[in-house]
C-alpha cells in the first residue's frame, strides 16, 4: 500500500502494462486502435453500455462517476494519465459499471477487441504481450482482494 | 488529490521542535512518577486524579489530536528510550507475534476495565504496581523489539482504543520517534494515522480487519455496562461478569444486525459505533471529571458546565464521524486509483508515437476521434481501423455507400475523380459530402459522422409529372446497369418519357453490400443508395414488383405479368445475371443458397435464425465467396471456403498472392480448401454432407454457392434477339434489333468485359448516349478493370492478365515482409497485369498510371516496387 510506503522509497506499486513496448510498437497498436480527443465532461465510457475496448491515458485526467447506495452520482476515482482501464469489461464483455468522462484536455488510446484481433494478425508477439500483461493486472488485483 | 488528506509522518508540518517534545515527555513522565508516587503514598488523592481526572480526559484527546498522546505517553518514552540511547537489539517482531499482539491489546484492555471496579477503583498501591509493570514492560519489549513495534502499535492496551476513536483525527501531530521508519508493523497508525483503520478494514488479511470490527463493535457496550453495573463483592463473581458482558454481546449482535440486515456499509456502522461509544463515554463520565476536578482543586463548577461539556462533546463525537465519512470516500477514490495499471516508464514511447501519428490532423469531431491516416490509404480505411460507423460498398467511389460530411479542411482532400463526382451527383450530394473511399487527406481534415448525409439529399417537394411528348424509353432491370441509363436518359433528353421496371421489389439498392444483409442488422436500409424520392425528381416512372412477360421486338410492345402492355420507342434490357447453380437436383435442397439478390440475403439470414446453424461452407474461392465468408465469420460460425482451382481467385491472383490471401483467411479461422469440389451431396439429414472429389467429406448447416453468375437472356431468346453467353451487343450497346439495347451482367459487349459494378456503370452511359445521339462516343481503348477484394484488414487489388507472353517482364517484391506483395506485368512498356497484397500506396501509383496509359521503364518499375530510392543520373 502506498499510504504505508516510506517516503523516498515510494515504489510505483501499479500493475504495469507494455512498460518494455517500443515506439514501433505503439505505433503499431495506435493504427489498430482508436485515437480519442477528449475535453471536460466528454463522456468517454457510459455505464451500462456494451464497449469492450480497453482504454490507455495518454494525457490528461479522466473520473471515475458511479452512484451512491441513496443513487446519488458520485466520484468513484480520477485516473491519472498513463494508466489504463476499461480492461475487465475488455475480457467479460458485459455492460459498463462506470461512467467515465474528462476532467481535463486529453487524449486516449482505445482498443476493442477486434482491434486486438487485427493486430494478432500482423503483429502476433504484440498482442500476445497485450493479453498476458492485461490477465497478469487482473491476476495481480484478484490477489490484492481483501478476505481471499 | 485524495493522497492529500492522508499524508504520512513525514508529510505532517511539525509545530514543535524536537527538543520541545522531549521536554514534554520528560514532564509527562515525571507526572507520572508523581502519580505512582500519589498512589503508593496518599492513594486517595491518586485515585481521584488518575481516574476522575486523567482517564476521562484520554478519550477525547484521541479522539481529536490523538498525536498528542502518541508523542507524550510515558509508556511510550521508556519504550522508545533505547533505541533513542542506541541499546535496542531492535529484533523484528515476527508476523504471528503482530497477530497475535493485536489479539493480546483488546484482551489486556478488557481484563484491566474488568479489574477496576472490584480493585483496581480503590486499591491505589495495586494500580499502581499495575501501571509500573506496564511501565517495565513497555521499556523492555523496546529494548528488545524494532521501532514501535514491541509496545505502542501492537501490545499496548491502550492502542486499540486509539485507533477506535482516532481513525480520523481532526488535528494531526506527526509520530515524533521513528525517523527513519523500519517498517516494523502493518498498517501503522504512526506512520499514517488517517489511512490505518481503513488499511486494516481493507487487508488481504480479514485477521485484522475482524479484530477491529469486533473490538469497536463491543465498545458502546462495555462502556455502557461499565457506568451501569455495580460491582457487590457479595454477590457471585460469575454475575459481575454477566452484567458486565451481556450489554458487550448485545453491542456486537445489534452490529451484526445492522450490518446484516440494513446492509450499512461496515466502516459508516463501525464510524457510528464509535461515535456512540465516546459518547456514552462522556454522558457517565463527564459529571466523573467535574466531580473529580471539583474535588482536586476545592471548587465548584456552575450548573451548566455539565450539560455544556456533555454537548460539546457530542459535537466532536460528530464532527468525527463525519469527517471518517468524508475520508472514507477518498480513501475508497484514491484505492481505486492505486488499482489502476500504469505503463510505468513506457509512457515515453507512447506519448513519442502518438506525437509521431498525429502528423495531418484528421478529425471525426463527433467522437474526438484522430485518425490515422497512413499514406496511400484513404479516410474509409482509418474510420473502418477506428471502428467508427461507416458502410464501405465498393471502395472505388461508384456505389455511394459511405458519404461523408468534411466539416472543415475540403482544400486538403484532392477533388473528387470522375467516378466519385457521378456518384455524388446521383446521390444529390455534389458539393455537399464526399465519399470516405476516395478522400486521401494531404493536412488537417475533419469530418462529422453524426451528420447524416442522407439528410442533406436535395429533396424535391414532390413534383407533379409534366406531360412528356417525347420518345418512350423502357428499361428492364434496375440494378447500376438500369439505372445508370435511365439518370443519362433524363440527363440527355430532358422530355423524354422513361418507364423503370424492376421484378425485385426494392428500389435500387447497394448489390455489392448484399453480404451485410446477412450479419447486418438493419435489413435493406444499409443498402439503399439513393434519395427516396429520387425516381419523382428525375421524372422516371418506377415499376417495383414487376415481371415482364414477353417481348415483341417488331411491335415495340412488352407483356407485363400483370397483364398489362407497355408500349416503347426504344428498350434497354438491364435483365442482370442470376447465380450460377448446377441442375443437378443435389444443390436444390433445403440450406443450400445462393446470393445474387437482396432477397437472398434477407432469406440466408432468416434460415440461420430458423435453424441450428455452426458450421457454413462456401463453394467457389472467388472473389464473392471470400468476401462471403467474412459475414459468417463476424456471425462467429465455423466456415469452410471450398475452392475447384489450385489457388484462391487463381483467375486474378499469382500463387504467391493467393497464399498470403489463404494465410490471412486462415488465420481468421476459416478453413480453405482448395483443389477439389463438390462431388455429391446425399439427401439432407440433420445436416448436409458434402462429399469432396478428393475422398474427404465436410459437415455443414449451410452450403453457399459462390461459383459465377449465368446472364438473364430468356426474354432476349424468346424475342428472337442474337444470344450467345449473354445477350450479343455492339460496341453501342446495341443487341441484334436496333431499337433494343442491353446492359451490364445480361450483356456480352464486344470487349469481353463484364460482371463488375464498375462496367455496368460505363455501360448504361454508353448505351444511354446511343440511343439519344445514335453514335457512342468513340470506344476508348479499354484499361483493365480493377477488382478491389472487399475485406476489411487485407487489401488486395488486382488487375488485367498475369499471364502475359514471352515478351513480357514480371516484376515481383523480393520479400513477404509485413504480409506485403505485389507482382506486375510490363508489356512494351504498358502496364498489362497486377496484383497487390497490402500495397496501397505502390497499388495506387501503379493502377493510375495505367489508366492513364503512361509507359513504364522496368528498371524504373522495379525500384519502385522494391522500395529504392530512384538512382540519380550521373
Amino acid at each position: 500500500m502506498s499510504f504505508f510506503a516510506y517516503p523516498g522509497q515510494e515504489e510505483d506499486e501499479s500493475p504495469k502494462f507494455l512498460e518494455q513496448a517500443s515506439e514501433a510498437d505503439w505505433a503499431q497498436i495506435l493504427q489498430q486502435g482508436r485515437l480519442i480527443h477528449f475535453d471536460p465532461g466528454t463522456v468517454l465510457v457510459e455505464a451500462g453500455a456494451e464497449d469492450s475496448s480497453v482504454y490507455i491515458l495518454i494525457q490528461g485526467r479522466v473520473e471515475v462517476m458511479g452512484r451512491s447506495t441513496l443513487g446519488f452520482e458520485q466520484q468513484l476515482a480520477v485516473i491519472e494519465e498513463g494508466s489504463v482501464f476499461g480492461e475487465i469489461a475488455f475480457f467479460d464483455q458485459l455492460p459498463r459499471l462506470a461512467t467515465i468522462r474528462g476532467l481535463s484536455e486529453g487524449k486516449v488510446l482505445r482498443l476493442s477487441r477486434n482491434g486486438l484481433s487485427r493486430l494478432a494478425h500482423q503483429h502476433p508477439q504484440l498482442a500476445h504481450q497485450i493479453l498476458l500483461d492485461l490477465g497478469r493486472i487482473l491476476a495481480l488485483r484478484f490477489r490484492k482482494l481483501p478476505g481471499k | 488529490m485524495s493522497k492529500a488528506a492522508f499524508p504520512n509522518y513525514t508529510e505532517i508540518p511539525h509545530r514543535l521542535p524536537k527538543g520541545g517534545w522531549w521536554f514534554l515527555r520528560v514532564a509527562a513522565l515525571l507526572l507520572t512518577f508523581f502519580q505512582l508516587y500519589l498512589l503508593f503514598f496518599q492513594p486517595e488523592k491518586g485515585l481521584v486524579l488518575f481516574w476522575q481526572v486523567l482517564i476521562p480526559l484520554l478519550p477525547l484527546s484521541f479522539a481529536i489530536v490523538p498525536g498528542l498522546w502518541r508523542n507524550l505517553c510515558p509508556m511510550a518514552t521508556l519504550n522508545q528510550l533505547p533505541r533513542e540511547l542506541g541499546f535496542s537489539r531492535q529484533t523484528p517482531l515476527p508476523e504471528n507475534g503482530k497477530k497475535l499482539a493485536l489479539y493480546l491489546s483488546i484482551v489486556l484492555f478488557l481484563l484491566f476495565v474488568l479489574a477496576r471496579k472490584p480493585w483496581l477503583n480503590h486499591d491505589g498501591p495495586l494500580l499502581a504496581t499495575v501501571l509500573t509493570l506496564a511501565l517495565v514492560l513497555s521499556l523492555v519489549l523496546g529494548w528488545w523489539f524494532q521501532g514501535r513495534s514491541g509496545w505502542c502499535g501492537t501490545f499496548c492496551p491502550l492502542a486499540p482504543l486509539q485507533k477506535a476513536y482516532g481513525y480520523a483525527p481532526l488535528i494531526l501531530v506527526p509520530n515524533g520517534y521513528c525517523e527513519p521508519c523500519l517498517g516494523c508493523q502493518k498498517n501503522c497508525y504512526d506512520f499514517n494515522p488517517r489511512a490505518s483503520l481503513f488499511s486494516d478494514l481493507e487487508d488481504p488479511d480479514p485477521w485484522w480487519r475482524d479484530k477491529r470490527l469486533f473490538f469497536m463493535a463491543l465498545l458502546p457496550g462495555l462502556i455502557q455496562a461499565f457506568f451501569t453495573t455495580r460491582y457487590q463483592p457479595a454477590e457471585p463473581a460469575w454475575l459481575y461478569l454477566y452484567h458486565l458482558f451481556l450489554p458487550m454481546a448485545l453491542s456486537l449482535g445489534l452490529f451484526l444486525l445492522l450490518r446484516n440486515l440494513l446492509g450499512i456499509p461496515l466502516f459508516k456502522l463501525l464510524a457510528l459505533f464509535s461515535m456512540a461509544a465516546l459518547a456514552l463515554f462522556y454522558w457517565h463520565g463527564t459529571s466523573l471529571l467535574l466531580d473529580g476536578l471539583e474535588n482536586l482543586f476545592a471548587f465548584q463548577a456552575p450548573a451548566f458546565v455539565l450539560p455544556g461539556l456533555r454537548g460539546t462533546v457530542l459535537l466532536v463525537a460528530l464532527l468525527v464521524v463525519l469527517r471518517g465519512w468524508w475520508l472514507e470516500r477518498l480513501y475508497r477514490q484514491s484505492q481505486q486509483s492505486q488499482h489502476a495499471a500504469t505503463l510505468g516508464k513506457g509512457m515515453a514511447a507512447l506519448q513519442s508515437a502518438v506525437a509521431q501519428a498525429a502528423g495531418d490532423g484528421v478529425r471525426e469531431v463527433s467522437t474526438g476521434t484522430e485518425l490515422n491516416v497512413e499514406p496511400g490509404k484513404t479516410l474509409l480505411d482509418a474510420l473502418e481501423a477506428a471502428e467508427l460507423p461507416i458502410l464501405p460498398g465498393c471502395r472505388m467511389g461508384m456505389c455511394g455507400s459511405d458519404p461523408i460530411v468534411i466539416s472543415a479542411g475540403m482544400e486538403n482532400l484532392e477533388p473528387p475523380g470522375e467516378h466519385e463526382r457521378e456518384t455524388l451527383q446521383r446521390l444529390g450530394l455534389e458539393g455537399k459530402a464526399r465519399l470516405a473511399c476516395c478522400c486521401r487527406p494531404t493536412g488537417a481534415v475533419s469530418i462529422d459522422l453524426s451528420q447524416d448525409p442522407k439528410a442533406l439529399q436535395e429533396t424535391h417537394t414532390t413534383q407533379v409529372p409534366q406531360e412528356k411528348t417525347g420518345p418512350h424509353y423502357v428499361i428492364v432491370g434496375n440494378g447500376i446497369a438500369g439505372t445508370t441509363t435511365a439518370e443519362q436518359l433524363r440527363r440527355l433528353d430532358p422530355d423524354c418519357r422513361i418507364s423503370l421496371i424492376t421484378r425485385e421489389p426494392y428500389p435500387f439498392y447497394n448489390r455489392m453490400g448484399l453480404e451485410k444483409l446477412i450479419h447486418g442488422r438493419h435489413g435493406l436500409e444499409d443498402l439503399y443508395l439513393l434519395p427516396r424520392d429520387w425516381d419523382q425528381h428525375q421524372q422516371i416512372e418506377l415499376w417495383l414488383n414487376t415481371r415482364v412477360d414477353k417481348l415483341d421486338a417488331e411491335g415495340h410492345v412488352l407483356l407485363l405479368g400483370t397483364g398489362e402492355y407497355l408500349r416503347y420507342d426504344k428498350l434497354v434490357l438491364a435483365t442482370g445475371a442470376d447465380a450460377f447453380v448446377p441442375e443437378n437436383a443435389q444443390y436444390r435442397q433445403a440450406g443450400i443458397f445462393s446470393l445474387r439478390d437482396a432477397d437472398h440475403g434477407l432469406a440466408l439470414r432468416n434460415w440461420i435464425q430458423h435453424h441450428p446453424t455452426r458450421t457454413v461452407a462456401i463453394l467457389g474461392g472467388g472473389v464473392l465467396g471470400i468476401e462471403a465468408t467474412q459475414s459468417f465469420v463476424q456471425m462467429g460460425l465455423e466456415v469452410h471456403l471450398i475452392h475447384t482451382g489450385p489457388w484462391l481467385m487463381n483467375h486474378l491472383l499469382d500463387e504467391t498472392g493467393a497464399a498470403l490471401l489463404t494465410f490471412f483467411l486462415e488465420s481468421q479461422g476459416i478453413r480453405v480448401h482448395t483443389g477439389c469440389g463438390i462431388e455429391h451431396i446425399p439427401p439432407r439429414e440433420q445436416r448436409l454432407t458434402l462429399l469432396l472429389d478428393n475422398d474427404d467429406y465436410l459437415e455443414a448447416d449451410l452450403l453457399l454457392l459462390c461459383i459465377g453468375i449465368r446472364s438473364r437472356t430468356q426474354l432476349a431468346r424468346d424475342a428472337g434477339l442474337q444470344v450467345d453467353r449473354g445477350v450479343v451487343v455492339n460496341e453501342h450497346m446495341q443487341t441484334s434489333h436496333p431499337d433494343i439495347y442491353c446492359v451490364g451482367d445480361a450483356a456480352q459487349a464486344p470487349d469481353g468485359r463484364g460482371g463488375l459494378w464498375s462496367v455496368g456503370l460505363e455501360q448504361g452511359k454508353r448505351a444511354a448516349e446511343a440511343i439519344c445521339s445514335g453514335t457512342a462516343p468513340p470506344a476508348s481503348e479499354a484499361t483493365p478493370p480493377v477488382v478491389q477484394l472487399k475485406v476489411p484488414d487485407i487489401d488486395v487489388k488486382c488487375f488485367g492478365s498475369l499471364r502475359g507472353d514471352a515478351q513480357s517482364v514480371h516484376i515481383t517484391s523480393e520479400t513477404l515482409a509485413g504480409q506485403r506483395w505485389a507482382h506486375v506485368v510490363l508489356d512494351q512498356g504498358r502496364v498489362v497485369g497486377g496484383v497487390f497484397i497490402n500495397e496501397t500506396t505502390l497499388a495506387n501509383r501503379v493502377i493510375t498510371s495505367m489508366e492513364r496509359k503512361e509507359s513504364w521503364d522496368v528498371r524504373q518499375l522495379r525500384q519502385l516496387i522494391h522500395g529504392e530510392k530512384p538512382e540519380t543520373v550521373t
